[in-house]
């Protein structure tokens, strides 16, 4: 589906005469909840909670049974419920999913999925017309904010490193093309999935696509905005330092390097060290991509390049974006982003110390979209919209892998394999 | 001694080496000839010595430093580690042995000599030996077991500890060392002991189960090594006996009638004890009656964990937090009860489920929160007759949650007169191995076999003589 389907979709959704989603899709377009403040949005956010358990209640004969089970009621029930309510990531994989949908959730949506790890399958999601279109706007109007400018329609040009396949498994690659493709903002895929088989053994390999991020680096259109990997633009700058003093000579007679991102450029990460385990600190690489890549204000001033940073996991329907030196992680005015104590799991309300950060997105139709993922984050106060931002800390520490044996006594664990 | 020297993470290692093995095996025949020919009562009195001088180290507080390490290590709690402590000198007890042997043999001294069993017919039991046990596990008391058995019936002994348990099981083992000091029977079964660790992918380990001169392979442990041990034993030309203890696990069976305080807390102590690393620890229990009476007795097991588990202190890595955390709150939004203990140094939980397994519906969710990771945790199935017991233990090794289990050796009975009655004979037959209170759950009587074997007798072979022709013997 191209972003126009999906928004004709949604439009025709059933769900929306429900007084409940007519309110969430008005208000995903009220772009004025980024002025308000932040106890008008708790507020906001706890009434909507509300009226989401009645919503859910009446939709779903699990989620009735839940709330009666866990003793949560509708009608006095607090943010802090959401604790006892937050459910871990894990059961999302493979099929777990399906038992939260609500029983006539729309069809002919899209499912994304996480990497997954050697010995978990992988989190799969179902997102319906109705909430990708809630994805798009609600995103764009965050990515905005972060941003600190509104991205023109039809103006610029994007470079995403990732191959286009991925647009219809991963979240954070869908969330971009369909926000770019409704403000009619070409995207160029910089990698191609090149699939193959070795003595029986399928596997599927990303390799760059020279031609699309030539077409990019060369580009005189403006803004550009270059997503990644931090691995990504990493490797990239690491290639331009090492360039010697002729092929940047040449680089540059190409109008390649340094690279401009012209008139509101900008560079976003996401998606984590991907694997790297050698890499330099999200600073250093910003540090060493600022030498590389260049971007200029609005009025035509070069500025030290813009750097943002987007947190979307498979689960959560908006992410957390951040801005490198303006302001660190924040979540949609209707999120609400908890902390856990990462011993007990119990509501933490203090800032400036660590949690196991939970996710309640009250926007999302089809699920009651409220989890843990496993991931730990500081908070701390701030005077925009949210009034907290936040910094990712590091994943939970699970060992996984090990093939232990059981034997009385208790594991033998010399005989062990990585399975 | 020719060893191999090697490092495993923080630990090196000297394995003895394949030539060793090479050139002692006749060495090796030599010894067991010559234990097996001493007075099987010196040979006990000797294991009896040993108990001794533990005990005495132990009071004078010798081994407190092998305690904090084994602690640490194994991550059992350092009350456990005691209470294992206290367990080495009934397991080396003279009178504890021999009533083991006494019912593994027709007479023990037929291990010393041949005894006429009937007119004019004799048996003598002499050592299959050298018997290879390759032990494992966190505990103590496994592998001492075997290797006791195997020692005192002649054999010559080569153990195989495992990493974790290799300093306690040496230790206690060391004992023997002191007694030859004095004892000239002690100093031959010194010579016929031979512990050292190897490797998984060891050459003398290879060597000796695939063509060392072994005459007995005892294995402990599960797959995937035990399918590889199975296999090199399989190509060795001196055709040793393979004797599998494979994992095992326990149940807990409790009527509504027999659902007191007294049996919640024995519940809850075999819980709590060894983290129900055991193969006869609970890990699963069934209730036979109603959801009102399960939740009852639940309340009362809880209770006693906290108190027990209070005093039997656990460590939890954040990981394992986390997947504690999920699975509590997967099987409550799956429509279990679940009750746990917010004490992250006694983190017990007990899920009660009506008539189908809730933990089955999110394992496959937490595939790391297997067996051999799930720690004072139990499931209580509640069903409504005493014949879905039955279906409910043999059911148990094909069920994803005890995925590497091959069967229930354990079930721990709390039964009323009339439904342990009508159970014992069916109960026997779901494959299980022992059948005892749930009280006690982890007590080995001396006389017990071994995942239903006697294992003294499968560490020899009965010599039989006659005397007389056999129509003599047989008119």
């Amino acid at each position: 589906m191209n972003a126009k389907e999906i928004f004709d979709k949604a439009s025709q959704s059933k769900l929306l005469k429900d007084p409940y989603v007519e309110k969430i899709w008005n208000l995903i377009g009220d772009k004025s909840l980024f002025q308000k403040s932040p106890d008008y949005l708790r507020s906001l956010r706890k009434s909507l909670f509300r009226d989401a358990l009645k919503f859910f209640s009446s939709n779903s004969e699990y989620y009735a049974n839940l709330f009666e089970r866990l003793n949560i009621n509708p009608k006095n029930a607090e943010l802090e419920d959401l604790a006892k309510l937050a459910i871990p990531s894990d059961i999302l994989r493979g099929e777990g999913h399906k038992q939260f949908l609500i029983k006539n959730v729309d069809e002919n949506g899209e499912y994304f999925m996480s990497s997954g790890t050697t010995n978990n399958v992988p989190v799969k999601i179902y997102r319906s017309p109705l909430d990708l279109a809630i994805m798009i706007k609600g995103n764009t109007d965050l990515f905005e904010y972060v941003y600190g400018d509104y991205l023109e329609p039809g103006k610029g040009l994007a470079l995403f490193m990732a191959a286009p396949e991925l647009r219809y498994r991963l979240n954070f690659v869908a969330f971009v093309h369909l926000a770019l493709e409704a403000k009619n903002i070409p995207l160029l895929y910089g990698m191609n999935l090149v699939e193959g088989s070795e003595s029986g053994q399928a596997w599927k390999k990303l390799v760059p696509n020279k031609d699309n991020i030539t077409k990019f680096l060369r580009s005189r259109e403006e803004p550009k905005l270059f997503f990644t990997a931090p691995a990504g633009i990493y490797l990239l700058s690491k290639q331009f330092e090492e360039l010697n003093f002729v092929k940047r000579l040449m680089y540059k007679l190409a109008s390649v390097y340094p690279v401009q991102l012209g008139r509101g450029g900008v560079i976003v990460t996401g998606g984590g060290t991907k694997g790297f385990t050698d890499l330099p600190s999200y600073e250093g690489i910003v540090e060493i991509a600022k030498k590389h890549f260049k971007a200029k204000d609005r009025s035509g001033r070069e500025v030290s390049t813009p750097f943002m940073d987007v947190l979307g996991m498979t689960e959560t329907l908006t992410a957390m974006i951040d801005r490198f030196g303006v302001m660190d992680k924040i979540p949609h005015p209707l999120s609400e982003v908890f902390l856990l104590d990462p011993k007990t799991f119990e509501w933490r309300n203090e800032d400036n110390v660590e949690g196991i950060v939970g996710i309640y997105n009250p926007f999302t139709t089809s699920w009651l979209e409220v989890f843990y993922p496993g991931d730990l984050m500081i908070s701390h106060p701030s005077d925009r919209f949210y009034g907290k931002e936040y910094v990712y800390v590091r994943r939970l520490k699970v060992e996984e892998g090990w093939e232990l044996q059981r034997a009385c006594g208790g594991t033998l664990e010399e005989l062990m394999g990585r399975s | 001694m020719e060893v191999v020297d090697k490092k495993v993470n923080e630990y090196r290692i000297f394995e003895v080496s394949e030539s060793y093995f090479r050139k002692n095996f006749l060495k090796f025949k030599e010894i067991q000839d010559e234990l097996s020919s001493t007075p099987i009562s010196d040979r006990l009195k000797v294991l009896d010595e040993m108990g001794q001088v533990w005990d005495s180290g132990l009071k004078r507080g010798e081994f407190d430093g092998l305690k904090e390490s084994l602690a640490k290590s194994t991550g059992y709690s350092e009350n456990l580690i005691d209470l294992e402590f206290s367990f080495v000198p009934i397991l080396l007890d003279m009178d504890n042995i021999r009533r083991n042997l006494e019912f593994s043999f027709r007479s023990i001294d037929g291990l010393h000599k041949f005894v006429e069993v009937d007119e004019g017919e004799y048996y003598r039991y002499v050592p299959s030996g050298p018997v290879f046990i390759i032990s494992s596990g966190n505990s103590l008391i496994p592998p001492l077991i075997p290797t006791t058995l195997s020692l005192v019936t002649g054999n010559m002994t080569i153990l195989k500890p495992s990493l974790t348990n290799y300093f306690g099981v040496v230790k206690v083992l060391e004992t023997l060392k002191k007694v030859s000091e004095k004892s000239s029977v002690a100093e031959k079964m010194l010579k016929a002991l031979l512990v050292s660790y190897y490797t998984h992918d060891s050459l003398t380990l290879k060597f000796l189960l695939g063509k060392g001169e072994i005459g007995v392979v005892n294995f402990w442990g599960g797959e995937p090594a035990r399918t590889e041990v199975g296999k090199l034993v399989s190509e060795n030309p001196f055709h040793p006996k393979f004797i599998v203890n494979g994992p095992l696990t326990g149940v807990a069976v409790i009527d509504e009638e027999s659902a007191d305080d007294e049996i919640a807390w024995g519940l809850a102590y075999n819980i709590i004890l060894y983290d129900q690393q055991l193969c006869s620890s609970p890990t699963s229990a069934i209730f036979v009656g109603s959801l009102e009476k399960a939740s009852e007795f639940t309340a009362k097991v809880a209770e006693h964990l906290d108190e027990i588990g209070g005093e039997y202190k656990m460590l939890l890595s954040e990981g394992e937090n986390i997947i504690l955390h999920g699975v509590r709150r997967s099987l409550q939004l799956n429509g279990a009860n679940v009750f746990y203990s917010k004490s992250l140094e006694n983190p017990w939980t007990i899920v009660v489920s009506k008539e189908n397994s809730v933990l089955d519906n999110i394992i496959k969710y937490f595939p790391q929160y297997n067996i051999y990771h799930r720690k004072r945790f139990i499931e209580i199935l509640v069903v409504d007759s005493i014949e879905k017991v039955f279906y409910e233990i043999k059911k148990l090794p094909l069920r994803e949650a005890f995925k590497g289990v091959d069967r229930v050796q354990t079930v721990g009975i709390a039964l009323s007169q009339e439904n342990l009655e009508n159970v014992l004979e069916k109960l026997a037959k779901t494959g299980v191995y022992r059948i005892v209170p749930l009280a006690d759950m982890f007590m080995r009587s001396a006389i017990e076999p071994y995942d239903g074997t006697i294992l003294a007798s499968a560490f020899t072979n009965t010599i039989y003589y006659r005397n007389k022709k056999a129509v003599d013997v047989i008119l």
